[in-house]
């Protein structure tokens, strides 16, 4: 097996890292665009679901959802009970250089004769507008970042040697890592396989199936070994420490035995998908370049008449749709982690390919890709932008809630939060469609019409909705306990975080509020305070029979 | 073609910006500056007035002005709803980039032979402490840094190449851009013409008023069709897709015939640029800069003894006071964007002017330098600080007003503000100069009433309140206080619109309650919630 992969013994990681990093150009366009792209988000950090409850996840929440990699990183750095820009800075080197290795990689396939592929590829990759949907959670660029890292030393490994140990065994640990850290980080390493046939192809048109077959086999065994390793250490461990099985991270699969299933995952992608791309500049991306891929596929089949590249093709397809393949829908964009390199991979080739061509052509392209980075570092900024705005609107209603509590209660009784509090008009607005929008129009038709998906296309023509981004964190922390018997602990970190220290309530506390103060005002109404005996209770919105 | 305008064939704008961008004296010089100067004031957003009516102006207004560049900029590449740091960092990075071209330009009437006086240009240019007068708007730093780039690059086409496409047509339509994207930054592009000249004229130890002016001409043709092809484009536009002029932009000029307005101008310079020596360091920089020129204008005279030297000194003049001379003065500092040009260039100048033998009078340049530069870079930041600390203050009393109308007020109902809004003594005392100051009492002394308040502001726009102006214009006569309850938004407050009524009947029967910060400043009626402010 070992001699029969795909081996190539010349690349070398560090003159490939060295002759790009030594580049001005690569060095001060790769550095203006991370800026750009992150600068406000590191400047501005702005708590969104989950982002404070790194004392949960780090102290055996993940562990128990069988990821045992984040924790062990956050632990042994000191960085898990510390959310300000260093950590997020260091996860966005990584990213840098997890792109630095897998161009290292692709130089054992493609001639290296210009800068320009090289930077295309970083920029366009670490830009991608569909990358907030994630890295709005604490921890998530390190994730991403980290693992792009692992998973291209792990191919680098497995393609520049030949022993067991550095072309098998350390590929197969790096990849338990990755897999353990964020599982659909998978994806990127299943692109750049791909991504490496694709050059291989791109000279010869020439691949013979069988090539193709055996050579990414030993890729895909790298792989499955790691994950089913994964598994049993993960298994093991949660055994051995009695660590209780956490299911937040939903992983399971919608898939049932009926044709109805496929209708459904048709259903999902042209709700969540197709309807996107007349409203969210990553799934215009997005869609564009699988327009161009789809051209690509089919010239290159009427062109040559290859079975081996429908299969590469069709494998580096994956790389968009495995995630929703897998789960049967849904429109959960933080788990498609192959996206950016897609797009990224793609930009590339026609960077290398431009080189030969007419300088007019070229001079056009490069507008083109200046334009594409433009347009994908805007959407990211906006994105953060209303992150930080919705978290500016939290932080206010607490602070006014607290100066009326401060004036007119008795600060030594807990304060109780109840009700779904919903954002104003201003973040709704900035978050969804409109109705006369094409995308308004499509959705109100696709709710009416559908044969299947009737009520999530009815509650999707309802909130129109661009992101999965944009919620409150107040409304969050009331409604989803992570501890049932600390009801709104995450809310007391929030109110914590923005400088307001409030005695926290009890379970039965909660609920006596949830029961007796469910017609109060809501918020921001008078009247929206009360207080009794025992405690003070705030209501922010419609309550729900909770019990 | 060639024999009617300047051209040099060699100039070379890949090789002039690599050689200077992999060059790390140059990179770190301008890396820190960009960082010291525009650090704050991108890490810490501050909405001026007009900075959250965005939707406004690149949905209409600014076409309806005769200004379509930013417009079609802002809406191509989809920033203009966007208001946080992307968009001013990439016009930063276009300011760089516009310096690298106008270096690139002077390399070819100028040989390069040391970096010292493009890390000047560059860092002195870019850090000029007028620029935040302009530069606390949406957008505006991205519409100088875009022009400085187009203009340069119209320039250089215009020198390089001898074709009529190239040197003739491509730059009438990128000047037609940069007029319609700010129309006073046609002033660069004048500066950096007299300084192709002026560099010549060194080169050559003189050259000869008629090449000056006959060569000049072309690039002035150049311009004019610039701004002729804007206008008609423009009317086209607005013809086409009737849309109704709108009148905000104020480009219009003051002169009167008659004696008075030259006396008039004459007293706006000496009130609002003379006084303005001793207290805004922009303008005591201008002025030592003017007369460092007015040396090198002597030493260069006595060289030559050209009156093209005489021509020459009175151009480089121009992109300073043509805003002002063409409007009959005025203190609108923010359309002078021939200032940094000029300040920059004549450093450049005296660096490039200092032979390399001079070790002495290199240590003193650089030291001069590196103070005007700190000098520089602290004013500016001056200037990002005050509007920081205004907006807080602008925040906070939006916030304070919010908690107490959320605990005594029903909150379905509309609020309407109504007053004029004055900021506090704090920041007043930074944004004016002090009685007992020498400026002070010289206001005191010879102003008359009429203008003694404006006098003694030591920034223009700088420091204004944006309550104050969102209460008192708005831009659709129905929807009043839009802006405010924009900016109420921006910080996390969301108030019920009012309707032009009830800010009529608001402003009628309450215009005596007590005003802000009083515990009375807030009453509530059967239809709105009034909130008087000053």
């Amino acid at each position: 097996m070992l001699k029969n992969k795909l081996t190539v013994e010349d690349i070398n990681l560090k003159d490939s890292v060295y002759k790009r990093i030594t580049n001005p150009f690569y060095v001060i366009i790769v550095a203006l665009t991370t800026i750009c792209t992150y600068g406000f988000y590191l400047a501005r950090p702005s708590p969104s679901a989950d982002w404070l409850s790194y004392d949960e996840y780090y102290n055996g929440m993940l562990f128990g959802q069988g990821r045992f990699t984040a924790t062990i990183i956050e632990k042994v750095l000191g960085l898990w009970n510390c959310p300000v820009w260093f950590e997020p800075l260091l996860g966005l080197v990584c990213f840098i250089l997890g792109t630095l290795v897998i161009l290292a990689v692709f130089d054992g396939f493609a001639e290296y004769k210009s800068i320009v592929p090289s930077i295309a590829f970083t920029c366009i990759y670490i830009t991608f507008p569909l990358l907030p949907e994630y890295f709005i959670y604490n921890g998530a660029i390190l994730t991403v970042g980290g693992s792009t890292l692992l998973l291209a030393l792990a191919l680098y490994l497995e393609i520049k040697y030949k022993d067991f140990l550095r072309s098998a065994l350390i590929p197969v640990i790096l990849m338990i890592i990755v897999v353990s850290w964020y599982e659909c980080m998978i994806l990127p390493y299943i692109g750049v396989v791909f991504g490496i046939f694709f050059l291989l192809n791109r000279n010869s048109h020439n691949l013979k199936t069988k090539f193709v077959i055996t050579k990414g086999l030993y890729f895909a065994l790298i792989l499955v070994a790691a994950i089913i390793l994964e598994y049993v250490i993960t298994t093991g461990i949660i055994k051995i420490f009695s660590i209780p099985i956490d299911s937040h991270a939903s992983l399971q699969t919608n898939w049932r035995a009926t044709p109805k299933s496929f209708l459904i995952l048709l259903a999902s992608y042209a709700a969540f998908w197709c309807l996107k791309f007349f409203c969210y500049p990553a799934f215009t991306i997005l869609f564009i370049f699988l327009f161009i891929f789809l051209i690509m596929m089919i010239v290159e089949l009427v062109k040559y008449k290859k079975f081996s590249s429908v299969i590469i093709y069709l494998g580096m397809l994956l790389t968009v749709f495995s995630m929703t393949l897998i789960r049967c829908g849904g429109s959960h964009y933080r788990i498609e982690q192959g996206m950016p390199f897609f797009v990224a991979f793609i930009v590339y080739l026609f960077c290398l390919d431009i080189k030969n061509k007419k300088t007019a052509i070229r001079h056009i392209f490069s507008a083109v890709m200046v334009f594409l980075l433009i347009i994908q570092i805007g959407s990211t900024n906006y994105s953060y932008f209303i992150n930080n705005q919705r978290y500016e609107e939290d932080k206010n209603v607490i602070l006014t809630v607290h100066s009326i509590v401060s004036a007119d209660c008795d600060l030594n009784k807990p304060v109780v939060f109840i009700g779904d509090y919903i954002p104003t008009e201003n973040i709704r607005n900035k978050t969804s469609y409109s109705e006369d929008s094409i995308a308004g129009k499509l959705t109100s038709f696709a709710a009416e019409k559908s044969p299947v998906y009737k009520d999530k296309l009815q509650e999707m023509a309802q909130n129109r909705e661009i992101y999965n981004f944009g919620s409150s964190y107040l409304e969050w922390s009331i409604i989803y306990p992570l501890d049932t018997e600390h009801p709104l602990s995450e809310l007391y970190k929030f109110c914590n975080y923005i400088g307001i220290s409030y005695k926290h309530c009890t379970k039965a506390q909660f609920e006596d509020a949830n029961e007796r103060y469910a017609d109060l005002p809501s918020y921001p109404n008078k009247g929206c305070i009360a207080e009794n005996e025992e405690y003070i209770v705030v209501k922010l919105g419609k309550v729900e029979i909770q019990k | 073609m060639s024999k009617y305008k300047i051209t040099n064939t060699e100039l070379d704008l890949k090789k002039s910006i690599y050689k200077r961008i992999t060059n790390p004296v140059y990179l770190i010089f301008v890396a820190l500056t960009a960082i010291c100067t525009y650090g704050f004031c991108l890490t810490n957003p501050s909405p001026s007035i007009d900075w959250l009516s965005y939707d406004r102006y690149y949905n209409g207004i600014l076409f309806s002005q005769g200004r379509f560049t930013a417009t079609i900029i802002e809406k191509a590449l989809r920033l203009w709803n966007c208001p946080v740091w992307f968009e001013p960092l990439l016009g930063l990075a276009c300011f760089i980039l516009g310096c690298l071209i106008l270096l690139a330009i002077f390399d070819g009437f100028n040989e390069y032979q040391d970096i010292v006086p493009s890390i000047v240009f560059t860092c002195v240019y870019i850090s000029f402490p007028l620029l935040p007068e302009y530069f606390i708007y949406n957008g505006a730093i991205l519409t100088v840094g875009g022009c400085t780039v187009l203009l340069s690059l119209g320039l250089y086409f215009s020198i390089k190449y001898t074709d009529i496409w190239r040197s003739f047509f491509l730059p009438i339509i990128l000047l037609m851009f940069v007029f319609s994207w700010y129309e006073c930054m046609i002033l660069p592009y004048v500066g950096s013409v007299f300084a192709i000249f002026t560099l010549k004229d060194r080169q050559e130890n003189g050259i000869k008023t008629k090449e000056v002016v006959f060569k000049g001409i072309y690039h002035a043709m150049v311009l004019l069709l610039g701004v002729l092809a804007e206008n008609i484009v423009t009317k086209i536009l607005m013809k086409i897709f009737s849309i109704k002029e709108n009148d905000f932009a104020q480009t219009q000029s003051y002169w009167t015939a008659t004696v008075k307005a030259v006396k008039d101008l004459f007293r706006s310079y000496i009130s609002y640029w003379g006084l303005k020596v001793f207290c805004n360091p922009a303008f005591t920089i201008l002025l030592f800069t003017g007369i460092a020129a007015f040396i090198l204008f002597i030493v260069n005279i006595k060289r030559t003894r050209k009156f093209s030297s005489v021509i020459l000194f009175l151009g480089s003049l121009l992109p300073v006071f043509a805003m002002t001379l063409y409007r009959g003065g005025g203190a609108e500092y923010r359309t002078e964007q021939g200032m940094p040009f000029f300040v920059a260039f004549t450093a450049y100048m005296i660096a490039v002017s200092i032979r390399p033998d001079k070790k002495y009078a290199k240590r003193v340049l650089a030291a001069l330098f590196v103070f005007t530069l700190i000098i520089q870079i602290g004013a500016s930041n001056k200037c990002y600080w005050i509007n920081n600390q205004r907006y807080e203050e602008e925040k906070n009393v939006i916030l304070t007003i919010n908690s107490r109308i959320t605990k005594s007020c029903d909150t379905s109902k509309p609020v309407v503000f109504i007053g004029k809004y004055t900021m506090s003594d704090s920041l007043q005392s930074k944004i004016n100069v002090s009685d007992s100051s020498f400026v002070g009492k010289v206001i005191h002394r010879y102003g008359s009433s009429k203008n003694t308040a404006k006098a003694k502001k030591i920034y223009d726009y700088i420091g204004m309140s944006y309550l104050d102006w969102s209460i008192k214009n708005s831009f659709d006569y129905n929807k009043p206080e839009a802006e405010l309850y924009k900016f109420c938004d921006y910080i996390g407050v969301s108030f019920k619109h009012c309707t032009r009524e009830q800010y009529n009947d608001a402003y009628k029967k309450y215009s005596k309650i007590d005003a802000y910060p009083s515990k009375d400043c807030i009453v509530e009626t059967d239809e709105y919630i009034v909130v008087k402010l000053k």
